[in-house]
């Protein structure tokens, strides 16, 4: 029997009952549908996750943060101090693997900045010059804290773009300019580069361009009025050796910090890896709801196809009698469930993109892009064909192991 | 000396119903040669539909053997019992039995497309039938469109199409009106005329007496007239 009968047969009986066969294949779209923006999602997730790892440091970032002093350890908490200098020139001296540190002194994440009679609050940070490297900043115009700046305890800023476009405006140059943090003037010398990530007029970078970073000793002289540097980054650029780095750091400060374990090191990788597992445990879980689906689908076409033989009994008497093997009658089933499952895919994931589509659209918070790529939707389709031959299978065995004389006296 | 066409020897079929075994056929010896137009009659119940499933390889015997064309039939394989309805024997039902959703030419075509032939040789062919049956005006109708004479005629031209060693006809009137019933058995006539081996299966004697041979069966027996 030709394939191509086959096909006509099946065309023609989808045609005549346009109603059940869509019916049938409502199942299967929707399945193809779920799996493919499933998909959609998760690589937008994906994708927003690792611009976001990389826009902060990378897997090269390493954090050091206080940590709870564990119980046995309470009655000596006050042998403690917090991070000094000192322990910065005790990693140097002891890891010579790590690149760069970034000691940082955050007065505020919503500190007042003034220019004039305009206030915006932003996070401003006393840092070094390694907060370029870690935390991926760049430096736009004018130029980045120095060195000199902080021995000499400059009162300079580098502003981010949020705080430059609210106080001096799009267009003018900030450059020079004194703006009032707290009540000390500073000295506008750079300004950084705009940042921006996401979509729908949402930009979830935007917490890197509300910033406004001055030197750290002048941090110190001028708000802190202590030398303690609560959050210390260092950055290891081999990253196969982050790990063993972190740990050797991790002793090097407890040692300079009296044996006492107040401190933590945290690697990206961590992050990646929570993210990564995460992400599988999604996959997992998505999966299983689209697969569940795509069963009830192939229910529907298997039941369908059983009740369309049913109703053709003489037909395939008809044709047994005129000399169709059982092979060609099997084909035949098997052809037409694949039909359906096939036109199901197609339009399956066509609803994906319109799905993604309409998501993206009404809920825009929260939400990654969805990042459509053609080898999933192929796969997406190509579960809906293999839907329609497995639950093909036993409706077409059923057909073709019909006795003739019995289909053919059916009324 | 004309060709055997079928050769029945001691063919038997048994029932097994579970209790009792019913024997539909015993012992069958027929001979049916090259051109001749056969009428098998009898009651229902007799044991005739089963020796047309037999002779059309729809069935197989219990026992005894059946020559088509000198092969031996009974032995055969269900692939292979499907080539030779589908090459050798061509079949007349009293409903027509036309598939509904293809209009006449493709109904025609049917058996060429399991009989392996290129899909232009299948439409030169089927256009070619049609006309001797008279419908070539109508091949793109379907078959609820045309009148019950018209539908037998195209069931004709459709058992006619791989050129079978013989046509099995099953009550090809009983469904019709006296006139168009009339009218297929003189379709059946020219057609035996042209050569073709027909075989009728009926219960009607005036219908039995137009053809030139008749078998009754009774009881699983053959008694020819």
């Amino acid at each position: 029997m030709g394939l191509i009968h086959g096909i006509m047969v099946g065309c023609k009986e989808m045609w005549a009952h346009k109603m059940r066969s869509f019916l049938t294949m409502l199942g299967v779209i929707l399945g193809v549908a779920a799996l493919a923006a499933m998909f959609a999602f998760m690589e937008g997730m994906i994708a927003d996750m690792q611009k976001f790892i990389r826009e902060t440091g990378g897997v090269e970032r390493v954090t050091c943060s206080s940590d709870q002093i564990p119980e046995d350890q309470l009655p000596f908490s006050s042998l403690n101090r917090q991070r000094r200098m000192k322990d910065i020139q005790a990693l140097m001296n002891n890891i010579p693997e790590i690149d760069e540190f970034s000691p940082e002194v955050t007065l505020g994440r919503d500190y007042p900045v003034q220019y004039l009679n305009k206030t915006v609050r932003v996070e401003v940070r006393g840092v070094t010059v390694g907060e370029l490297a870690l935390r991926n900043y760049d430096v736009e115009k004018g130029r980045f804290i120095c060195d000199i700046d902080r021995v000499e305890r400059q009162r300079v800023a580098v502003i981010g773009t949020y705080p430059s476009d609210e106080l001096f405006g799009q267009y003018a140059n900030p450059l020079g300019r004194t703006i009032r943090i707290g009540n000390k003037n500073f000295r506008v010398v750079g300004v950084l580069k705009h940042y921006t990530a996401g979509m729908g007029g949402q930009n979830w970078m935007n917490w890197k361009n509300r910033i406004v970073f001055i030197p750290m000793e002048t941090a110190w002289l001028c708000f802190t009025h202590n030398k303690d540097i609560p959050a210390l980054d260092i950055q290891v650029k081999d990253t196969s050796k982050v790990a063993e780095i972190s740990q050797r750091a991790q002793q090097v400060l407890f040692h300079t910090h009296r044996h006492i374990s107040c401190l933590q090191m945290r690697t990206n990788e961590e992050m990646v890896e929570n993210f990564s597992s995460r992400t599988a445990a999604f996959n997992i879980t998505l999966g299983i709801v689209a697969s569940i689906s795509m069963l009830v689908g192939g229910i529907g076409i298997m039941n369908i196809m059983l009740a369309s033989i049913n109703e053709r009994i003489r037909e395939i008497g008809i044709r047994k009698a005129i000399g169709a093997r059982n092979i060609d009658i099997l084909l035949q089933v098997i052809v037409e469930a694949v039909l359906l499952s096939i036109l199901g895919g197609v339009l399956g994931v066509g609803v994906s993109l319109l799905l993604t589509k309409f998501i993206t659209f009404f809920v825009k918070e929260n939400l990654s892009a969805p990042i459509v790529k053609p080898e999933q939707l192929l796969f997406a389709f190509s579960v809906s064909v293999i839907v329609g031959i497995v639950f093909g299978i036993f409706p077409a065995f059923k057909a073709a192991r019909l006795d003739p004389i019995e289909a053919l006296r059916h009324e | 000396m004309p060709k055997t066409v079928v050769e029945l020897i001691d063919i038997c079929k048994t029932y097994d119903t579970g209790a009792a075994a019913f024997e539909a056929l015993h012992k069958i010896n027929l001979v049916i040669e090259e051109g001749e137009f056969l009428a098998i009659i009898g009651p229902s119940g007799s044991g005739k539909s089963t020796l047309m499933h037999i002779l059309g390889c729809l069935d197989t015997p219990t026992s005894g053997r059946m020559l088509l064309e000198g092969k031996d039939i009974s032995r055969m394989s269900a692939n292979e019992l499907s080539a030779v309805r589908n090459k050798r024997i061509g079949f007349v039902f009293q409903t027509f039995n036309l598939l509904p959703r293809f209009n006449i030419l493709q109904n025609v075509e049917l058996p060429m497309v399991y009989g392996g032939v290129s899909p232009f040789e299948r439409k030169r062919r089927a256009m070619d039938i049609l006309k001797m049956v008279g419908l070539d005006d109508r091949w793109n109708h379907l078959p609820q469109e045309l009148s019950g004479g018209q539908r037998q005629r195209a069931a004709i031209a459709r058992a006619l199409i791989m050129n079978p060693a013989m046509v099995f006809a099953d009550e090809p009137t009983g469904n019709l009106d006296t006139k168009t019933g009339a009218q297929i058995m003189e379709l059946f006539k020219e057609l035996n005329n042209a050569g073709h081996t027909i075989i009728l299966v009926t219960h009607d004697k005036d219908i039995a007496a137009q053809t030139k041979r008749q078998i009754e069966i009774r009881d699983g027996r053959i008694k020819e007239a």
